[in-house]
């Protein structure tokens, strides 16, 4: 791997602080700060210069504006979204393009339920993750890797170790410690238990492969 | 708190309301003994709702209301509020099913899909609920999401961006309205038969492409398919009923297809792996 781009959303830098660990150059997009043009915001990551093989969005905590009262989900969910859609839709044509590449969007564990942030922070962090998930669904045929990285207060030293297993296998998610299995099933029970609750529709024709992108092989699983 | 349910003769809005889901909603509601304004962008689905509703008298009003638009939103609150005094069930609804490459995505694709899917549902929260928590009477909010908010399909990036928003929304809200009289709910539907399939014809001049030319072909024949295909799901009014009950049991998540369970667990599953 030769460079990176990293950019980070947010006010909070914090867990940009983990590319610095990194031993490889990181590149800033200065043509993207600020800017909320999807086309604009594809174009600076498409024709930044040099060889890149990767792009990292780190998406800081947002959890000091838990009682902002009104809510300014333009700041907050719209502007922010946004520019992550122009990033990382950039970075996936860039390394379409090239033949390989990978994308990696950090994000706080926050973004796993149950619900545990701000709601405007629970809604952009869970837009986010579905953004890349869908990013990853798409380029599954090809040889660029998305890859969602979820950290907590461990700390950037920890997460840059992850980091770097991330760049090099692509997989789907690497988990900070405190998303426990119980946390995780904490959050589906109720979901799974609705469905449960339901009658089976009618019968549908085959539409493809729905949700293939949470294979456990496909996926990277260390379990697989 | 919310100890009770909306009791009859309360007052709901449903946008999107006048085709679909909405309308399926709509009836429903109108059968719990609710008064219903039914909103929606279109004035020929508005015309139909009002030939088809039209035995529920002056229990239904119609109104329309793009959910993109501020001063629509604000008008609708004046309307509510001058005329009504108090809205008890609100339910956002309105969608476009439009799916497609994310990378080829252009501004004015996500700027059009997540104005409705997701500002719109984001714009009905911030008109309303303050003045349905203000009330103090029980009510309460449903989010129309899809199973497209829970799990991604390799076609459909800014709508499951958007739809994954509007699930964790009613999920924060449900914990912030806690002991409140409000309550929330989201519906994530599988397939239901409605004219989901049309939306990309209903597309506003201010989001179409300026410098490419729709393929026609391309789109009748996608259409053709989605319609023989979602006329074999959910009938919207059953749909609706299940809203309904929903409200009832202030339930926080409504599915419409047990078939959907492998899916999920799916996902779930993916996590586990790396838990």
């Amino acid at each position: 791997m030769r460079s990176i781009i990293g950019v980070a959303l947010g006010d909070d830098i914090s867990p940009a602080l983990s590319l610095d660990a990194l031993p490889l150059p990181i590149m800033r997009l200065e043509a993207a700060d600020g800017e909320t043009s999807i086309s604009a915001l594809r174009a600076a990551v498409e024709t930044a210069p040099g060889a890149v093989d990767a792009l990292i969005l780190t998406i800081g905590s947002d959890r000091r504006d838990l009682a902002e009262d009104p809510v300014d989900w333009n700041r907050r969910v719209r502007l922010p979204l946004r520019r992550a859609f122009g990033l990382l839709t950039g970075a996936g044509r860039r390394f379409r393009q090239a033949g390989d590449g990978v994308i990696v969007v950090v994000a706080p564990s926050a973004a796993i339920g149950p619900a545990d942030s701000s709601t405007p922070e629970l809604v952009l962090l869970r837009s986010i993750v579905g953004m890349a998930e869908a990013l990853r669904a798409e380029l599954q045929a090809t040889r660029v890797r998305v890859s969602i990285v979820f950290y907590d207060d461990a700390g950037a030293e920890e997460l840059s170790t992850r980091l770097a297993y991330v760049l090099a296998a692509g997989p789907l998610y690497s988990l900070s410690a405190d998303i426990s299995p119980e946390r995780i099933n904490a959050y589906f029970a109720p979901l799974l238990d609705a469905i449960a609750q339901t009658s089976a529709g009618p019968p549908l024709p085959d539409i493809g492969p729905m949700a293939a992108v949470y294979d456990l092989a496909t996926a990277g699983a260390p379990s697989s | 708190m919310r100890t009770h349910p909306i009791p009859p003769g309360g007052l709901a809005l449903v946008t999107g309301g006048a085709s679909g889901i909405g309308l399926g909603i709509a009836q429903a509601l109108l059968e719990a003994g609710l008064r219903v304004i039914v909103t929606d962008v279109r004035d020929d689905h508005l015309k139909q709702a009002r030939i088809l509703l039209g035995p529920a008298g002056d229990q239904v009003l119609f109104l329309r209301l793009d959910v993109t638009d501020w001063t629509q939103w604000r008008a609708a609150r004046r309307f509510v509020e001058d005329r009504f005094g108090e809205l008890h069930v609100l339910c956002l609804n309105a969608g476009v099913g439009v799916l497609g490459s994310m990378l080829e995505a252009s501004d004015a694709d996500w700027d059009w899909i997540t104005s409705v899917n997701l500002d719109g549902v984001l714009a009905g929260v911030e008109t309303f609920l303050p003045h349905m928590v203000a009330h103090g009477r029980p009510a309460h909010v449903v989010a129309t999401a899809s199973m497209g908010g829970l799990i991604v399909a390799n076609d459909g990036g800014v709508y499951s961006a958007a739809k994954f928003g509007v699930v964790a929304l009613i999920e924060g809200l449900r914990r912030d309205l806690q002991g409140s009289s409000v309550g929330a709910t989201v519906l994530c539907p599988a397939a239901v038969n409605t004219n989901i399939y049309d939306h990309e014809r209903m597309r506003p001049t201010i989001f179409q492409h300026p410098d490419v030319a729709r393929d026609e072909q391309a789109l009748e024949d996608s259409e053709a398919f989605h319609k023989q295909l979602l006329a074999l799901g959910r009938d919207p009014l059953e749909v609706g009923r299940m809203v309904r009950d929903g409200i009832e049991a202030d339930a926080p998540y409504i599915f419409t297809d047990r078939n959907v369970w492998p899916t999920l667990v799916s996902r779930r599953d993916a996590l586990l792996a790396f838990a």
